[in-house]
């Protein structure tokens, strides 16, 4: 019977325990690591060094006179014909028009919501999302559950775009963790990060044969990753 | 899966006279240890994260029975189902009567020790499932009907040649396919299958009790797609496995990956901590997570032991391990290689089925070294050494031989004597051959060795003589 055995085990364990009552949970902030960025370090900087060292892509558009072209420029090497962009309402908050960009690109754009499927996203070339979070350490996209974006946006395209406003890029692992532990702006409101996240760093890749290294298996080949000069969170 | 740990003499041997398979793991051990020292020397803070991780884990184990039990009460609040099987036999009829409630009929999985411990995918397809692994190095090894022989990379011992033989053989792609061609080929026939799936398998890389969430780390996007698009996701996880607090992973993944690839983060890590949420359209609608002890309470409850339970399977201790880069993982016998498996091996099948593990190794201490969560690999070896003569591993030669070494030891005039008449001897079987001088049983030995000649003069010699021209 099942349950049977979640007793035995415990009771076993239980007649051999040998931590210390209620110290599972206690609080024991994690000390920074040297190599983690801190206040005044550049983090679009190290973020933008940190992605491309591990094959993605990365261009601060903060720091550049003509946005619209950095992002052309980048799009129009990969041969792709249609876009899904999510439904994310902080679209409309942004000056940029990417919508109208990618368009302007020759691209086919999308709006999708949860009612797309991961099958139907899969004929897209490319998956268009803004980052929850970005950590600038390791190069790292974070993205929680939303309901107006799919999970699976940003896997089963060839390609994958994600733009990061200025206000979601932190420095180190800890900083991430503890935003989110303790409900940072951009952790805030229906950004979900205690049902589901995932992070993503630059391309899928693989060195399952012959430990020899190769881009794009199961996920995106090309991870573009746009630093945005704006921020979003209202919060 | 069933071990044949007891075969690690016939196995290694095979292992040695396989010339691909020595170069195949140079090739490896030498990139994976390149990548792992690069990783460790850009951290300066490297011993301080060791030593947090072992901590941070520690206080988990330690609390092994509260740690669950917070991990479930959460997971469950959240959604997600917990159960718990005794032995692999227990887990299996758990996972397929999950498979069978939800009515699927179609599983992709990803890689996973612990379903390899538990041989899983021969029980779902004895019951009539389709079975597909996802990460490219054990979609290999499944069309090759073979057993993973590393943790990280399991289809490590293959060419690439015998992967475009196995593809051309079962998908019909170019028998001449390079790596990159290989990829893609492996990548189009498993997108179909993980889009077609009704169940996705995982294991866990982390569970965190503070907030009942599953922690995956992986390079290729296999794992984010076995837990994204099937209606229903089974996570087959060790009881050891969970750590206290999220914040805990900001350490323990910077060890894991550093360790393992050199990689500062993989790819992707998930974060699963419920079922998919209200308004998503994708992610699972069930979410289970099976716990497997199988041994493991057991190893808890002997604190010689406890820590191996600690192990993040980085698979550092086999890259740096001389022994695993000669032998390789097949040796082992069974699912875990290298240091750490001599370890747990024998905890999990019997010391008795296992007994030649902990001397798979020659305690020159670099497991221990290079082990992120700083398990002390050589003195369990060490342990699990004298385990095995109690449990009676010594035969009658061996018992023999410790009982002159330890008489000679501790008599000073028995063993100068011995040297002196054993210089001549020795020099003799270094000539000749110990088989030749010995006799049959000593070929044993010497078919695959040969002794160095010793010196004309004795250590003791040589030292009292040093000394009288004032040397230090």
């Amino acid at each position: 019977m099942p349950g049977d055995y979640r007793e035995r085990l415990f009771g076993f364990l239980r007649s051999r325990a040998v931590g210390q009552p209620g110290e599972l949970l206690v609080e024991d902030p994690a000390p920074r690591p040297s190599t983690a960025p801190g206040a005044g370090d550049d983090l679009a900087e190290r973020f933008r060094s940190e992605l491309c060292a591990v094959g993605g892509e990365a261009v601060n558009l903060g720091a550049v006179e003509n946005p619209a072209a950095e992002l052309g420029n980048w799009l129009k090497g990969l041969g792709l014909e249609s876009a899904a962009m999510d439904s994310d309402p902080a679209w409309e908050l942004l000056a940029l028009p990417v919508r109208e960009l990618l368009a302007s690109a020759g691209l086919t754009v999308d709006s999708v919501d949860s009612s797309v499927t991961p099958q139907e996203l899969a004929g897209y070339d490319l998956g268009v999302t803004l980052a929850d979070a970005a950590i600038a350490e390791t190069g790292t996209i974070a993205q929680c559950a939303r309901p107006f974006r799919p999970r699976s946006i940003s896997l089963v395209p060839r390609c994958h775009l994600v733009f990061v406003p200025s206000d979601r890029l932190l420095g180190g692992l800890e900083d991430f963790f503890e935003g989110i532990d303790e409900g940072a702006s951009w952790a805030a409101g229906d950004a979900d990060f205690d049902s589901y996240f995932t992070w993503i760093t630059g391309p899928s890749r693989t060195a399952d044969i012959e430990k020899t290294l190769t881009i794009g298996v199961h996920g995106p080949e090309r991870t573009g990753a746009f630093l945005l000069g704006e921020g979003v969170s209202d919060g | 899966m069933k071990s044949r740990s007891d075969q690690f003499h016939e196995l290694s041997s095979e292992a040695l006279n396989d010339g691909f398979l020595r170069e195949a793991l140079t090739r490896a051990s030498s990139s994976f240890q390149a990548a792992k020292t690069d990783a460790v020397d850009s951290m300066p803070d490297w011993e301080e994260l060791r030593q947090r991780g072992h901590d941070r884990k520690n206080r988990a184990i330690e609390n092994l029975p509260e740690a669950l039990e917070v991990f479930e009460k959460n997971l469950r609040s959240q959604g997600g189902e917990v159960h718990y099987c005794e032995d692999g036999a227990a887990a299996r009829d758990q996972i397929l009567s999950i498979i069978r409630a939800s009515g699927g009929s179609s599983v992709t999985k990803s890689k996973s020790m612990v379903t390899e411990e538990i041989a899983l995918n021969d029980h779902l397809e004895a019951a009539g499932l389709s079975v597909l692994e996802g990460d490219l190095g054990e979609y290999i090894i499944q069309l090759a009907g073979e057993h993973p022989s590393h943790i990280i990379a399991p289809a490590i011992h293959k060419s690439r040649e015998e992967v475009a033989e196995l593809f051309h053989e079962h998908l019909g792609s170019d028998p001449n396919a390079d790596i990159p061609e290989l990829t893609r080929v492996a990548r189009e026939t498993l997108r179909e299958a993980f889009l077609g799936a009704d169940i996705g398998i995982s294991g866990a890389n982390f569970v965190i009790a503070e907030t009942g969430t599953i922690v995956l780390v992986e390079n290729e996007g296999n794992i984010r797609m076995s837990t994204t698009v099937p209606r229903v996701h089974i996570a087959v996880v060790g009881i050891e496995k969970v750590l206290p607090r999220r914040s805990d992973l900001a350490t323990l993944l910077r060890l894991l990956c550093r360790s393992a690839t050199g990689q500062r983060v993989t790819s992707y890590i998930s974060f699963i901590s419920s079922p998919r949420t209200e308004g998503e359209g994708d992610g699972p609608e069930k979410l289970h997570v099976v716990f497997l002890d199988a041994g493991r309470s057991k190893l808890w409850a002997d604190p010689t032991q406890r820590e191996a339970l600690n192990c993040i399977r980085c698979g550092a201790c086999l890259n740096f391990c001389p022994v695993y880069g000669s032998v390789g993982g097949h040796s082992y016998g069974w699912v875990y290689p290298g240091p750490i498996g001599s370890v747990i091996t024998p905890n999990y099948v019997g010391i008795e089925k296992a007994s030649q593990l902990p001397q798979a190794s020659s305690l020159c201490g670099r497991c221990g070294e290079v082990c992120p969560m700083k398990i002390p690999l050589p003195d369990m070896l060490l342990g699990l050494r004298a385990k095995a003569v109690e449990a009676g591993s010594a035969g009658f030669s061996e018992k023999l031989s410790m009982r002159v070494f330890s008489l000679l030891a501790r008599s000073p005039r028995l063993w100068r004597l011995l040297l002196a008449l054993g210089r001549p001897f020795y020099r003799l079987v270094a000539r000749a051959g110990l088989a030749s001088v010995l006799g049959g049983p000593a070929r044993r030995w010497s078919r695959s060795r040969s002794l160095p000649l010793p010196g004309r003069s004795g250590f003791r010699r040589w030292w009292r003589e040093d000394a009288e021209k004032g040397g230090e």
